[in-house]
């Protein structure tokens, strides 16, 4: 989940109306998914996490405060304010004049890095909190909406000092070089992939294409080779910049335009006029050849009030549709009371609305949770535990009974424990085999499923040599296990494992405990002698259950509590119950 | 006399019976081996019990030799002497030499030569030229016999006690100390043995407990244990039963027990099933299909990457996902499928989708039940999840998550706030409840339910939602379903008075023990 931070006076002075109370500022934000981290009422610096992933409008102080004003205006009022102050938006039917700013793409992109938009600002001279905030935007879009540049990355620059037509070339990765941003003599642009720190942290993004993208001006100057990064000249925004450029590129135009939408917005809020640029493609997209930046697809969402009622719970009028949709940002174009039809335009700041629901959770925001009352359920159903939780207590119980300690542990297990401190090195091969290995693990530590309760309890008797004696603990847990017939190639079951460490006790101590838990669980079964490497030649038996081995127990070999460090001789068992799930 | 009814009634059978035996006079420990019946560890607990209650008296503490019999002593107490069978020798075949002495007489040179050199000293044979030896002329017969006589009556003594110094006359003395070494006793007939002898007078204090004791009629022969011969033969109405002292701290008890972390998921299940909720699980290893992708969260989402979840390494992939769901699933990724949305607009990968990794929430599990869901229906499960976190005090690896599902025609917002408010009420005792607009990419609208804890305050309960359309068409369900999860982690820590999730799964069997 994003988190942002800004200055409290540059957000307040964003708000239509600035809350008097933290409290009220915190109440304010639930209608953008938005909760203060660490705010106090004298400090300078607000930060916010937004929960909302799909709403990348909300990531900056202004795009916050404007669904703060729009919720509290709410009526068309708001949108028709909204529309004067960003009315540099093209739509299909009434492009913007982009004068001389445009940008010419080559052929080649188009399997590279298709799609670049892009606009002017022009305002007074910038200072540290409006730069700070332009930073921050083009952060938290491109790793978060962006998905960590690939499918967004963006550039800003001093506009001064480029002369238009730009070119978004599809460059020899050797044969050209610049001054990349921070770093002070020419590279080539596979030495950048190399040797700048964001060539190294986003270089996988192309680094396996013949060509990189490349943003130059008319005269040759290098803007930036996205989507690493910017030239140290045109790409370095300084302090008391009043022109820039901000490009964006990517692969999937829609997500493109609306991330554009969002920063000209934001923008706008900041003081900044926008200039209009246009793309010139060589190639087809959805909006044709041509596009001019920043571009509202206004796209019109018909709703059925019934539909948000029956969601919702109760009756939803026409009014209160169209107040709460104008409290969320959303332009009301029609309201067909007859036929129980609201007809908005999303917001172009937004394209989060995929289904109707979309549209009725912002009903549910605009009108205030609490005015939806709480139901108690009605439909009657049965509720019931699992046989195999059924099972699994009865075991529970039983072990108790027997005088056990009930432990619980964690299933991510390290094959040090699980296999080397188990087993003899000529059968580890074999035993890995056995276990549901982790691709990517974190650390050594936990980098298996287990496979089994045994090596857990010995990780207890191994730390608790201080405890009074005699210890006698088990668990009741899931294991998994490799199985080449099962769909996913595993299989998970329930297991019990327990074990005793206790001087003058052994095989036919724990041969009776066996006994009685089967008595009580009224199982038949029979012995079968062993071989396991656990336990003592001789000492070990497997529970046979229908001419099926379901478990094991025995005395534990003394190889096996010196790989522990354990000083008192322990006898142990392991038993599957139930069936195995995949 | 009632000041020592407590303190008589705490005797140990053992201090009645020396208390008893006791008089004004001094003694010793030696003293009373031979006054009581009692076995020498009994009498040393005993009086060491004694000594403790603060009724004695120390008169004086003073170092005693003693001499206590050797093997070797015993050996010849046994065989005879060898001094005794060379003197005979001696006296019945005349001179001879050491040699054919040790032959004649079946015993080592070294023990021979030994004998012989004490024998020596006593001046009782002599040496001759050529190293003959034979008996001393000037002495008598009856020396010989006296010598010999004396040193045999000493081992004698020597096979049944230890021998104080004191116990012993000059010339008894004289033989002792000859014939005893303090290290190396191995070749000689005694080991000289330093002691402390302590000697003691009952109190004040003792002779009034003892007048005490008297008048109550114990004897220290009374009953312990009560047994079954006793009760089938009525004897026990003849006897007097020990009285018991009640003040002994008791030793440690250890139980077969519960883990109260268990104990609490165990009720939380009860009252999900008391709500109406019947229980699903499901495998540890799951495909990102039924993990993320049936939840209609994009393969883009950011928290699909390879650093959100726990890939596993062989199989890679899941042999087959139910292809009809599967093609539905990803129509609704695409561009909607029948569930009227547009979709993610996005093309879906079908093999990815088949990529097994570790479940990371148990609304997978929830998805697995919606095609087998009986409509109304009610689920939940609380099960094992896995995150790709940094191990802390506030992250897992592996943890539980509570989760579920409601499908009804008629179930709305309304019912899952109140579906909430019950869980708040039920499960976490909370009074008041706060309801928040929340995010899920599979819920649609999304609610936050915030409780404020009778101790904990105001936290988190849990996220819910309506599951999306695109949820719920693809995997054929027509009706509305109420989602839900609730955090019970920090309700369960509280309640076990842990402040860091790892204790949940403490592996020290003490820490497990005193959780309650």
């Amino acid at each position: 989940m994003p988190k942002i931070e800004t200055t409290r006076s540059l957000f307040f002075s964003l708000l239509e109306q600035p809350p008097s109370s933290t409290n009220e500022l915190a109440q304010a934000l639930t209608v953008a998914k938005a909760e203060l981290d660490h705010y106090a009422e004298d400090s300078s610096v607000i930060k916010f996490e937004l929960n909302d992933t799909n709403r990348p409008d909300l990531w900056s102080a202004a795009g916050l405060a404007r669904q703060l004003n729009s919720y509290r205006v709410a009526s068309r009022d708001w949108g028709i304010r909204a529309a004067q102050r960003y009315s540099f938006f093209s739509t299909v039917d009434r492009p913007q004049s982009y004068g001389e700013r445009h940008i010419v793409v080559e052929k080649e992109l188009q399997k590279i890095r298709p799609f670049i938009v892009a606009f002017e600002l022009r305002g007074s001279p910038l200072d540290e909190a409006r730069l700070a905030e332009l930073i921050q935007c083009q952060e938290k879009i491109c790793a978060n909406f962006g998905r960590k540049r690939r499918a967004i990355a963006m550039g800003i620059y001093n506009a001064t000092r480029l002369s238009y037509p730009l070119h978004y070339r599809a460059a020899h990765p050797t044969e050209n070089s610049f001054i990349p941003l921070d770093m002070d003599r020419e590279y080539n642009l596979r030495e950048i992939l190399k040797e700048h720190p964001k060539g190294q942290e986003y270089g996988h993004i192309i680094a396996h294409q013949a060509r990189f993208p490349l943003v130059v001006d008319q005269q040759g100057q290098v803007l930036s080779m996205p989507p690493i990064i910017n030239s140290n000249d045109v790409g370095n925004v300084q302090v008391g910049d009043d022109q820039l450029l901000v490009e964006l590129t990517g692969g999937d135009l829609q997500l493109l335009i609306t991330a554009a939408n969002v920063v000209a917005c934001d923008c706008a809020d900041l003081g900044f006029e926008i200039l209009p640029v246009a793309t010139h493609l060589p190639y087809d997209s959805e909006l044709g050849r041509q596009m001019v930046s920043p571009f509202n697809r206004a796209r019109q969402i018909d709703l059925k009030l019934d539909e948000a009622s029956h969601r919702l719970g109760r009756a939803i009028n026409a009014q209160e549709a169209e107040q709460s949709l104008c409290r969320m940002g959303f332009e009301v174009q029609a309201v067909d009371q007859q036929q129980g039809r609201i007809t908005v335009i999303q917001p172009p700041w937004r394209n989060d609305c995929m289904h109707a629901v979309d549209l009725i959770e912002d009903i549910m925001i605009g009108c205030g949770i609490d005015s939806f009352q709480p139901l108690p359920p009605t439909d009657f159903t049965v509720g019931r535990l699992l046989p195999v939780e059924e099972q699994g207590r009865k075991i529970v119980s039983i072990m108790m009974g027997l005088g056990f300690q009930e432990m619980m542990f964690n299933y991510l297990v390290s094959g040090v424990d699980f296999i080397e401190k188990m087993y003899p090195a000529a059968k580890w091969p074999a035993i890995r085999a056995e276990m549901v290995a982790i691709a990517n693990p974190l650390s050594e530590k936990y980098s298996y499923l287990r496979n089994s309760i045994i090596p857990n309890l010995l990780a207890v008797e191994g730390a608790s040599a201080n405890a009074v004696y005699p210890h006698h603990i088990f668990e009741v847990g899931k294991v998994a296990r490799r199985a080449a017939t099962a769909n996913y190639g595993s299989l998970t079951s329930s297991m019990l494992g327990f074990l005793s460490a206790i001087n003058h006790e052994g095989f036919s101590a724990i041969n009776e405990r066996i006994s009685a838990l089967m008595y009580y669980l009224k199982i038949d079964y029979h012995l079968q002698r062993s071989s396991d490497s656990r336990f003592l030649p001789g000492r070990c038996a497997e529970i046979i259950i229908e001419e099926q081995s379901r478990g094991i127990f025995g005395e534990l070999h003394p190889q096996l509590l010196s790989n522990w460090n354990i000083e008192t001789p322990c006898t142990a068992a392991e038993f599957l119950f139930g069936t195995h799930m995949e | 006399m009632k000041q020592y009814q407590e303190t008589i009634s705490a005797l140990h059978p053992l201090e009645a019976q020396l208390l008893l035996t006791l008089n004004k006079e001094e003694f010793s420990l030696e003293s009373l081996r031979t006054a009581t019946p009692m076995e020498p560890a009994q009498l040393n607990q005993a009086l060491s019990f004694l000594q403790r209650r603060g009724l004695l008296e120390e008169l004086s503490n003073e170092k005693r030799l003693l001499f206590a019999a050797t093997p070797r002593a015993k050996e010849y107490h046994q065989r005879g002497l060898p001094e005794r069978h060379i003197l005979s020798w001696l006296h019945k075949r005349g001179d001879t030499s050491l040699a054919e002495l040790s032959s004649a007489l079946g015993v080592t040179q070294a023990e021979v030569g030994s004998a012989f050199g004490k024998l020596l000293r006593e001046q009782l044979v002599v040496r001759k030229e050529g190293g003959r030896i034979a008996l001393a002329s000037a002495t008598q017969a009856n020396n010989r016999e006296n010598y010999v006589t004396r040193l045999e009556r000493l081992i004698d003594r020597g096979q049944r006690e230890e021998i104080a110094q004191a116990n012993l006359n000059e010339e008894e003395q004289r033989l002792m100390l000859e014939q005893s070494k303090k290290r190396g006793a191995a070749v000689a007939l005694f080991r000289r043995i330093e002691r402390y002898i302590v000697s003691y007078r009952l109190n004040h204090e003792g002779l009034r407990l003892q007048e005490a004791l008297r008048a109550t009629g114990v004897d220290g022969n009374e009953i312990g244990r009560l047994t079954p011969q006793m009760l089938r033969d009525g004897s026990w109405r003849e006897q007097r039963f020990r009285t018991y002292n009640i003040s002994i701290p008791p030793s440690r008890v250890l139980l077969g027990r519960s883990s109260p972390y268990a104990d609490y998921l165990r009720w939380v299940k009860d009252k999900l099933v008391a709500l109406g909720f019947e229980e699903f699980d499901g495998p540890l290893v799951e495909s990102e299909f039924w993990n993320c992708d049936a939840l209609y969260m994009p393969q883009f989402h950011s928290a699909r990457d390879t650093h959100d979840v726990y890939y596993v390494a062989e199989p890679q992939q899941a042999r087959e996902i139910d292809p009809r769901l599967l093609e539905r699933v990803a129509q609704a990724h695409e561009y909607g499928g029948n569930s009227e949305s547009r979709g993610w607009c996005y093309h879906f990968d079908r093999q990815f989708t088949k990529r097994l990794i570790l479940r990371s929430q148990g609304t997978a599990l929830s998805a697995r039940q919606l095609p087998q869901a009986k409509i109304p229906g009610k689920y939940f499960g609380i099960v094992r999840c896995f995150r790709y976190d940094q191990v802390d005090a506030t992250h897992l690896s592996d943890f539980y998550q509570t989760e579920g599902i409601i499908l009804g025609e008629e179930v709305n917002l309304r019912t899952l706030l109140g579906l909430l408010k019950l869980f708040a009420e039920e499960i976490a005792g909370a009074q008041e409840v706060r309801y928040v607009p929340g995010y899920f990419p599979f819920t649609e609208p999304s609610i936050e339910v915030h409780i404020k804890h009778p101790t904990l305050g105001w936290f988190e309960l849990g996220g819910s939602g309506i599951f999306r359309p695109e949820v719920t068409q693809p995997l054929g369900v027509e009706v509305p379903v109420l989602a839900w999860g609730l955090g019970i982690d920090r309700m369960a820590l509280m309640k076990l008075g842990l402040n860091d999730l790892r204790d949940l799964f403490a592996i020290e069997i003490e820490k497990v023990r005193l959780q309650t």
